[in-house]
């Protein structure tokens, strides 16, 4: 039987439809909140980048005034280099913790289920609670903290009131609310490893530590690119904990990007000025994961 | 001929009665000492009886400048009553919905409004309030959100510093249609001129002043004894002379205490100090930083001094707001710098010790209270504006008004209501003093659409002053440039 061309190109437009179609109609709901929550809000923020006003007045066109006072405003660099600051402090400790935890956790044969959970109950903690708590941690006369350094006769810390502890101490209470996470991640990673390499490496000699070096780790690469992109991604927005413990004091020491952005956005009335500010976030948050995922890919 | 002519008329003709002159008067928008100055106008030796015809809300209406707490709250309810049949009778059609937005002042927040409410709908039987709570922690994205969606409260609360980028955006409305009203003449000269100025932003009449909040010192009498000492400080050598003598570590009693936090905004804690020496936030002109110059230097240095050399008041950081609270309120604090709003919950919390209050001593210049003053505005999206106003005007009549603040502990910004009367169901002698001896004092914020960020970026620089780990000179300095560029734009 012989089509026309005009008729063969129905056809395998019916064909694709009935092929694809049912697929993206079961995709559709989701798709819709994509782009209604996602990409319009994603092309809206890019507008305001180069406007004022947008929220409560009509936008006005300012060209690139709001990135190049983005550039120039040193509170804005010293929220990112804050911020910085605590990933670099928050990240490392908080996977040291978990993949301890984790490996010590593959090891327990009683009590599993309760210490897994205790290990992940402040993971649950909804983040005001956890920030009040940690007051009485960290309180300077009646903490937790500074007790044990009364008892050690070591001098008392104004951890939140010292713009050199401040950040730190907010690191630490987010170590204590991520560590549940990671260590859960950490173990399932661990106890899907294949039992028979590890086994061999015991047969040929290998110890304890030569294992978890050259068997445990390098399998666990996957897990790891997963854990240090998403933690980047997730720690660059730290803003609740800043905004209920000292709202980026003392002195702009615990001043975050997201924390400056709320501020501009919300309280300063600069939509515009704020919306520049997501995008050098976006930016920076971007090519420290493409980085990251190249050096892990590199290493594989 | 207008609405309040065939009133006048009609009363003059003798077809309604003074009572009724007093209603229709009363739902027209005319307030009771106006209405009581036309009967009065009109019936000449008569207006005494027809005010005792007409009960207590007509004569606690017509004397409203001389009328006490007691009788100006029982008028709260006469009023509503007299505004109620009123409305009832002015009523075109169905019934308007007005938004009221307000942040909680009291933990008793919905009762209280719940009342007030009641009594108006009963008055207004055409408008029904739908009164949201909001909270003060996330204000700036549900009052933000709700005005960028179009569809604000008709009526909102906001205190000045808050309602200052609503008004810049024109998202207010212009009051000025019904406060220059002649009719409403008497209850808008019945206003502090401070507060009222503070509800014009660029010759707009965006709000209507209903509360004025205030800081000053609250003294723990029995520690003042122990230590030797009555009455006040008179200067601040001897404010730290005598928070010297209430300072005992072993105790474990400071001296002084005070919010140092900007996440406690924090100049509400020592910007006083500041105007009393004659420094501000800002300039005269509002064109550049008020603070780093050597009134502003010397504010600040004396502060530092309580907490870096004195060592008076407990280190900056190790408690905020709420921890210095409690601290007082277990003795352990001589002079605690607070609102007056505390005060009622002091009372609550039957504190172990007595305590009085006193304002900080004087500086170079002046002796101040540092507080602000909370408007009801209007939405300029409100497609109901004469209910609303008739809202906004009942809930700044000087009786509802009055009772309210009273149970907030709050003042009033206005000055033909005397509060806290002998017997009357506030009666207090620190109520009192809040009322005759700080609020005549308070200075507020200056009014630009940048004074949050002027004062969050104050606030900062602060911090490090009461934390010992900046100087005053550099700390003002650092803030000054920064406001500088800021208001350069």
């Amino acid at each position: 039987m012989q089509y026309s061309e005009s008729e063969h190109k129905r056809l395998a437009r019916a064909y694709r439809f009935k092929k694809y179609g049912v697929a993206y109609l079961f995709l559709s709901p989701n798709l819709l909140f994509f782009f209604i929550f996602l990409v319009i809000p994603f092309f809206w923020v890019l507008w305001l980048t180069f406007n004022s006003g947008g929220i409560l007045t009509p936008t006005k066109f300012v060209g690139l005034q709001n990135w190049s006072r983005v550039l120039q405003d040193p509170t804005a660099w010293r929220s990112l280099l804050n911020t910085l600051y605590y990933m670099a402090i928050a990240i490392p400790t908080v996977f040291a913790i978990g993949m301890g935890l984790a490996l010590l956790l593959k090891r327990t044969t009683k009590f599993v289920t309760p210490i897994r959970a205790m290990i992940y109950f402040p993971t649950l903690a909804p983040i005001v609670v956890g920030a009040l708590l940690w007051i009485f941690v960290v309180h300077p006369d009646f903490g937790l903290f500074n007790t044990m350094l009364r008892l050690l006769g070591l001098p008392i810390v104004n951890w939140l009131g010292n713009p050199a502890t401040a950040l730190p101490t907010i690191a630490s209470l987010e170590v204590w609310r991520g560590s549940g996470y990671w260590t859960v991640l950490f173990l399932a990673a661990l106890l899907a490893l294949p039992t028979e390499l590890f086994d061999a490496a015991k047969i040929d000699g290998a110890g304890a530590i030569r294992r978890f070096w050259h068997l445990t780790l390098p399998l666990l690469r996957p897990t790891w690119l997963f854990a240090i992109v998403m933690a980047t991604i997730w720690n660059f927005q730290l803003f609740d904990s800043v905004y209920i413990l000292t709202d980026g004091g003392p002195n702009y020491s615990t001043a975050t990007a997201v924390w400056y952005i709320y501020k501009n956005t919300f309280q300063f009335d600069k939509p515009g000025y704020g919306a520049a500010m997501s995008f050098f976030l976006l930016i920076i948050t971007l090519v420290l994961a493409v980085v990251e995922l190249r050096l892990m890919r590199k290493k594989a | 001929m207008s609405e309040i002519d065939k009133l006048v008329d009609q009363l003059k003709n003798r077809k309604i009665d003074r009572r009724q002159f007093l209603i229709k008067g009363a739902a027209l928008g005319v307030s009771f000492s106006a209405l009581g100055g036309i009967l009065a106008a009109c019936g000449g030796a008569t207006a005494t009886p027809a005010a005792t015809e007409t009960g207590t809300a007509a004569a606690t209406a017509t004397t409203a400048a001389a009328t006490e707490t007691a009788t100006a709250t029982a008028a709260a309810t006469e009023t509503a009553t007299a505004a109620a049949s009123a409305t009832t009778a002015a009523s075109t059609g169905g019934t308007v919905t007005i938004k009221y937005w307000k942040s909680a002042h009291s933990d008793h927040e919905k009762e209280y409004w719940d009342k007030i409410i009641s009594d108006f709908e009963a008055a207004n039987p055409n408008i029904k309030i739908d009164h949201t709570i909001t909270t003060w922690e996330t204000w700036d994205e549900t009052y933000t959100a709700a005005f960028a969606g179009g569809d604000p409260p008709d009526v909102s609360y906001m205190p000045d510093q808050y309602y200052i980028k609503f008004a810049d955006a024109n998202q207010l409305m212009d009051l000025k249609k019904w406060v220059d009203d002649p009719s409403w003449a008497s209850e808008k000269q019945a206003f502090f001129e401070n507060p009222w100025k503070g509800g014009q932003y660029k010759s707009v009449q965006v709000g209507v002043p209903a509360f004025s909040d205030s800081f000053f010192i609250y003294a723990n009498l029995d520690l003042m004894q122990k230590a030797g000492l009555s009455g006040a400080p008179a200067t601040r050598d001897e404010m730290v002379q005598w928070a010297k003598k209430m300072t005992d570590a072993a105790a474990g009693t400071w001296g002084y205490g005070a919010a140092t936090s900007a996440a406690d905004s924090a100049d509400f804690w020592y910007m006083q100090y500041f105007h009393d020496d004659g420094a501000n936030f800002l300039n005269a002109d509002l064109t550049a930083n008020g603070f780093n110059n050597d009134a502003g230097i010397g504010s600040a240095t004396f502060l530092q001094s309580l907490w870096c050399t004195e060592k008076v008041a407990p280190q900056a950081g190790s408690y905020n707001r709420s921890g210095l609270l409690d601290l007082f309120k277990g003795g352990k604090v001589g002079m605690l710098m607070e609102e007056a709003s505390q005060h009622g919950d002091f009372k609550t919390a039957n504190l172990p010790f007595k305590y009085d209050i006193f304002l900080q001593p004087g500086g170079k210049v002046k002796q101040t209270s540092f507080g602000n003053f909370g408007f009801n505005c209007m939405a300029a999206a409100s497609k109901n504006p004469e209910e609303a106003w008739k809202w906004i005007a009942y809930i700044d009549s000087a009786p509802v008004v009055s009772d309210i603040a009273q149970k907030y502990g709050f003042a009033i910004c206005r000055g033909d209501v005397k509060m806290y009367v002998s017997g009357g169901p506030y009666d207090d002698p620190i109520y009192r003093k809040i009322q005759e001896e700080v609020s005549p004092k308070i200075q507020g914020f200056q009014m630009v659409p940048q004074i949050r960020e002027v004062v969050q970026d104050l606030n900062s620089q602060m911090e490090g002053v009461f934390g010992c780990t900046a100087t005053p000179a550099d700390a003002l300095k650092t803030a000054g440039d920064q406001v500088d560029q800021l208001l350069k734009g």
